[in-house]
């Protein structure tokens, strides 16, 4: 961009691209990383200058989105997030008041105010915080991206290639991200229904950045609500577009993908396991026990990585993958002992004191019954008789082909 | 403002005093208003130099002289000791001030005299003197504060009912403060309630009494100790009753109370609400709460207990489930399980005959913790499940087990119902 170094030729550039509606030009002249001149920064420095220049030189409503946006920038740039997320919030409340009028050529402009709010209100909070007062930007910052998507979703122009619904994902996207870390989960949902509610263009249709991110979020929550099949289908879609192209993100989503695909019985590969430090040292002890039944060592490395585990929000379904791994040790037993078709309950009970379990026959009984019920174990338990009956053909099918419980 | 008293009248005013500290000390209007520093103000100014000094020596007398006020007033027998500690920390006052401390005093008295114009003409004299002395006032603040009142503004209103017993009614404006009881009576409030809980067992009645009694500690912006204790008692209650909704509404205030630092029965509490989440199987709460634990909480016994059950749930191991409820910790987790061990018997049952061939009636009673065969076959009874006769009663599995797979698969589809409270 190039480099002005008095306001006023500035802000006729800016009048230019508004109306010539060149949304992409006039969005990269609003970023707040932008490193303007000195001249120009001494301008901006002083503010009632600054917002008369502005005042004259622009429409309605873009003077005081210009204005705060530049105040905003001054700010971030001499070190005061504080002050700079606050005049981004102006900027933002400012751009609201132009945006129902608008259409898809702005939409640039929407995103890079809205970015850079998010990103001043993360650090202007963080600031805050370490400050010991009370850090509620984000919070702000949200409700003005929800206002934001509001006007995205709801644009009854009739012309669809010049509607603002094709900024709906990107603002979502950004309200997803902006309430997982609020940890106000629960509010995703709202938008999810608004989308499927507002009638909108295809999800294909939209950029692939868009719809990856879109595609993991949809991914992440329906894992937190236990719906694996559900969250499985969205995950890959969004890895296979992340794939060599981020390997954070990349690790994002394994992360998420292998307890799923643990749940079904598929052991991650060797080479996966490989792949990055922090798979290996998160599942390769558990991906062991696992394969050799023993769940005393299981259940140490669950121990040992909880906390990893509840920072990805998995912990609750890796241990669900307890089951798989007793499952494994009573296979065993079954081999061992020939493939008899009756077994005594307490053959089972001794396997799990050997890997350290040392529980009651009744519980051992129980645990048969789970696996029964479950369709891990074909056949049938006798209490009177303390015995497990099996299916003389595949006792103990494979895990893969039963559906995900 | 106040013109110094000549030293000749001290004593007449140091008897009248002793009677109008009873009146004074039952209105506690001494508690959130800082009647020494905005008294003082006109006299600091004077003497530029001691500024710094009186304000603070004075702040710390009102505060030394709050704290005596908050130790005493829970007790009506101490009233007469606090009108000689009253007395005391006004000797303590410089010479100069002692005069103008006595006649604020006097003044304040003369308006209690009198019932509804006093209450106006108190009320507006207050907010005169809010005006003159505010930035004193919130100097002090800044560096004191109401160590009760958390969030302390202009706003924040000061009750002056002195009933001990309020009926419960949802406001739908501002509240008038001569229906709402100050932080003294309310304590001697939750004392009375205790007594009458224990004879009478009245939960309609106490209900009602907590609620208008936490009502009054919201309006009042009251956070403290106190609130603590309040909330854990009519948690404890309504989770004997059996009133999960009112129980939920009281553990997002502790959770609240206990974020702000204020003591109280934490580890009991928190093995509580885990046990909630389970009843409720919302996985991010269960995520977020394990996330939270100290080891050193992890090892208390009530919390390992919920831990235990929440993973019993977690894998369907009903046999472990099941042993944890039978031997419950000392507290009362039982009355939350009691929520949701019927969905767990159903779900074992599910297993149990998917799993069996016959199940006999005195395995099941035991496998499910029923107190005993009875109870069992009432509940069997109750799922229209038919019961067998065969040296002992018994159900077929194979039979059965379709009956509890459609009533597990209403349960899940209907989801939880946490009784219309957040």
């Amino acid at each position: 961009m190039k480099k002005y170094t008095r306001l006023v030729p500035f802000l006729n550039i800016i009048k230019e691209f508004i109306e010539s509606k060149n949304g992409y030009e006039l969005a990269g002249m609003l970023n707040v990383k932008i490193l303007h001149s000195t001249g120009l920064m001494k301008q901006i420095s002083q503010p009632d200058h600054a917002r008369d220049l502005c005042r004259k030189n622009l429409p309605r409503y873009w003077d005081d989105t210009i204005y705060s946006q530049l105040r905003a920038l001054y700010h971030y740039q001499t070190n005061n997030v504080v002050e700079a997320c606050l005049e981004q919030k102006n900027c933002v409340l400012a751009f609201h008041r132009l945006f129902p009028d608008l259409d898809r050529w702005s939409l640039p402009i929407h995103y890079i105010i809205h970015s850079d709010l998010y990103y001043l209100s993360v650090l202007a909070d963080k600031e805050l915080i370490a400050n010991n007062k009370k850090a509620g930007n984000l919070e702000e910052a949200a409700r003005a991206f929800n206002k934001a998507f509001t006007y995205c979703v709801i644009d009854r122009r009739v012309q669809i290639a010049n509607s603002r619904k094709w900024g709906t994902y990107y603002i979502a996207n950004l309200l997803f991200k902006t309430y997982f870390k609020l940890k106000s989960i629960s509010l995703c949902k709202n938008i999810q229904r608004a989308i499927d509610a507002g009638d909108m263009p295809k999800l294909e249709e939209y950029p692939i950045a868009e719809q990856t991110t879109f595609h993991y979020y949809s991914g992440l929550l329906l894992f937190l609500e236990e719906q694996y099949h559900e969250a499985e289908k969205h995950l890959l879609k969004a890895f296979k577009y992340t794939k060599g192209k981020s390997e954070k993100n990349e690790l994002i989503i394994i992360h998420l993908l292998i307890p799923i695909r643990l749940l079904s019985g598929v052991i991650p590969s060797y080479n996966l396991l490989n792949y990055h430090s922090s798979i290996k040292s998160v599942y390769g002890g558990m991906v062991d026990a696992i394969r050799s039944g023993n769940i005393r060592q299981f259940d140490q490395c669950l121990k040992e990585n909880e906390k990893e585990l509840l920072k990805y929000n998995t912990y609750l379904t890796i241990e669900k993958c307890r089951l798989l791994c007793i499952r494994r040790l009573f296979k065993k037993v079954y081999f061992m002992e020939g493939k008899l078709t009756r077994m005594k309950v307490t053959s089972f009970q001794q396997a799990l004191k050997f890997v350290g379990v040392d529980v009651k026959l009744n519980e051992v009984e129980c645990l048969l019954a789970i696996m029964v019920d479950k369709g891990y174990i074909r056949g049938y338990i006798s209490h009177e008789k303390s015995i497990l009956v099996l299916s003389a053909t595949n006792a103990f099918p494979n895990v893969t082909s039963i559906s995900l419980a | 403002m106040f013109n110094l008293c000549p030293t000749n009248k001290r004593d007449v005013l140091e008897e009248e005093l002793k009677k109008i500290i009873v009146n004074a000390q039952s209105q506690n209007t001494l508690y959130t208003i800082k009647w020494e520093t905005m008294g003082i103000p006109e006299k600091c100014l004077e003497n530029s130099n001691n500024v710094e000094s009186t304000t603070i020596s004075n702040n710390l007398l009102a505060n030394k002289k709050r704290k005596k006020f908050a130790e005493t007033s829970s007790s009506y027998s101490s009233q007469v000791s606090s009108t000689i500690e009253m007395n005391e920390s006004l000797m303590k006052l410089p010479e100069n001030e002692r005069m103008e401390e006595i006649k604020l005093r006097e003044k304040r008295a003369k308006r209690f005299n009198d019932d509804y114009s006093a209450e106006l003409k108190k009320r507006q004299e207050k907010i005169k003197l809010k005006r003159e002395a505010e930035i004193k006032k919130q100097e002090y603040i800044d560096q004191n504060g109401n160590p009760d009142v958390v969030d302390w503004d202009q706003d924040t209103l000061v009750g002056t009912c002195q009933d001990l017993e309020k009926n419960y009614l949802r406001l739908t404006s501002a509240p008038d403060p001569a229906t709402v009881r100050p932080l003294s009576v309310l304590r001697k409030t939750l004392e009375f309630l205790k007594k009458k809980w224990l004879k009478e067992q009245n939960y309609n009645y106490i209900c009602d009494q907590f609620k208008s009694l936490r009502q009054d500690l919201t309006v009042q912006r009251i956070k403290n100790e106190f609130t603590v204790e309040v909330y854990e008692i009519h948690a404890r209650i309504a989770l004997e009753k059996g009133d999960l909704g009112e129980y939920n509404q009281c553990q997002s205030q502790l959770k609240q109370l206990y974020k702000l630092g204020f003591k109280g029965h934490e580890e009991e509490f928190l093995a509580y609400r885990l046990l909630y989440y389970v009843h409720t199987l919302n996985p991010k709460d269960i995520n977020a709460l394990i996330s939270e634990l100290t080891p050193q909480q992890k090892e208390n016994p009530g919390i390992k207990h919920s831990l235990e059950v929440r993973s019993a749930v977690a894998n369907g191991n009903y046999h472990k489930f099941f042993e944890l409820y039978a031997y419950p910790p000392d507290n009362m987790a039982i009355y939350l399980m009691d929520h949701f061990v019927e969905r767990e018997r159903i779900k074992a049952l599910k297993v149990m005959t998917k799993s069996y061939l016959t199940l006999s009636i005195p395995f099941v009673a035991d496998e499910l913790s029923f107190e005993d065969d009875n109870e069992c076959i009432e509940f069997l009874g109750k799922c229209k499940c038919q019961i067998k006769k065969d040296k002992g009663y018994y159900i077929s599995g194979k039979e059965t087990h379709p009956l509890f797979l459609k009533k597990w698969q209403e349960i899940t589809k209907k989801g939880i119902d946490i009784k219309g409270q957040i």
